[in-house]
């Protein structure tokens, strides 16, 4: 109709004003509640737990005062079957924090195969034992056996699994005893090869 | 698509940096070690044989030590005969005709070394005796 004007809808205005003013409304409301929030005003007090000093441990673990002690009755010049050659080792605990230890053993050089083929070559080892004989005919005696003729072979092998612990500055004897197989084959003959022994500790918590 | 494995992958990833293992794997070490052990099997090369000092009536032949070795055999007339480690010579004073003459280091119960060098003796009528 010429000359008529139409009107909004103040209806759906009232519900679009509604929206938009429904964030600035909950904004207020969260000032308000910033605004009057009390102050907290309750004594306060603490006590201290104090002198606690924390020092780390040390681990190293020797053999007779060292970390790579030479042997002196276990070499043997001319085995035969039966053989065998013992020494008498200390395992220290140098540090301060507790160890458990295992001992392996490997051989090396250029019978090792040969020896190890054959399973000739054998380790025996005993707790507090002591050293009987002498030259190639020493053995192992007394004490508490550990490991007992274990054939070595020329990968490292674990020849007695974890013993202790044993507490910072702490040690144990042990008697070590190589031995060639009363059966072992005549091919051995003039073979030369190298006994490595070495013992590994770790921490414990005690 | 992407959107959802995206969790996954990030799920997978962490599995694979978390550290595994406890307080025992996390031990401190050290190690020692017991060096300088050598062994050496005796054998198999025998002893060197000689001629020894003429006697009356017989001869002698001496040979070289072997190390480890535990007793020797001689062997002469088609026999061995087994003497001490101790014993380093034979003497022959009834060998009637001609011998050879071996010895071997005995290495034990079960060894036996190389045969030495051949010697021959010869004693005639128990009066003269030859080593050569």
């Amino acid at each position: 109709m010429p000359g008529s004007r139409r009107r909004p809808r103040p209806r759906r205005l009232r519900r679009r004003d509604s929206r938009r003013a429904a964030p600035w409304l909950v904004g207020l409301a969260l000032l308000g509640l910033v605004g009057v929030r009390p102050t907290w005003a309750a004594w306060t007090d603490s006590a201290d737990l104090t002198g606690t000093t924390v020092t780390a441990g040390t681990l190293d673990v020797r053999l007779d005062g060292s970390d790579n002690r030479a042997s002196t009755t276990l070499t043997m010049a001319a085995m035969v079957p039966g053989s065998s050659a013992a020494e008498v080792v200390v395992v220290q605990n140098n540090g301060t924090a507790a160890l458990s230890w295992t001992l392996s053993s490997s051989l090396g050089g250029a019978g090792a195969t040969a020896y190890s083929t054959a399973t000739a070559l054998r380790l025996t080892v005993r707790a507090g034992g002591t050293r009987s004989g002498s030259g190639s005919s020493a053995t192992c005696t007394g004490g508490t056996v550990l490991a007992t003729d274990v054939a070595l072979t020329s990968s490292s092998a674990t020849v007695v699994t974890a013993q202790g612990p044993l507490a910072g500055g702490g040690s144990t004897s042990l008697c070590v005893q190589v031995a060639l197989d009363a059966a072992a084959p005549s091919t051995l003959m003039g073979v030369v090869a190298t006994v490595a022994v070495s013992v590994q500790a770790s921490s414990v918590v005690t | 698509m992407s959107r959802r494995l995206l969790p996954a992958l990030a799920a997978g990833l962490l599995v694979l940096v978390t550290p595994t293992g406890g307080a025992a794997e996390a031990a401190w070490s050290d190690a020692g070690a017991l060096t300088g052990t050598t062994v050496t099997a005796a054998g198999p090369t025998g002893p060197v044989l000689s001629c020894g000092l003429l006697t009356l009536g017989g001869a002698q032949v001496t040979w070289t030590a072997v190390p480890g070795a535990t007793g020797y055999r001689v062997r002469y007339s088609g026999a061995d005969h087994d003497v001490s480690a101790a014993t380093l010579s034979q003497s022959f004073t009834a060998v009637l005709g001609s011998s050879t003459v071996t010895v071997s280091a005995l290495l034990g119960s079960t060894w036996v070394s190389t045969a030495s060098n051949t010697r021959t003796v010869t004693v005639v009528g128990g009066l003269v005796g030859v080593c050569t």
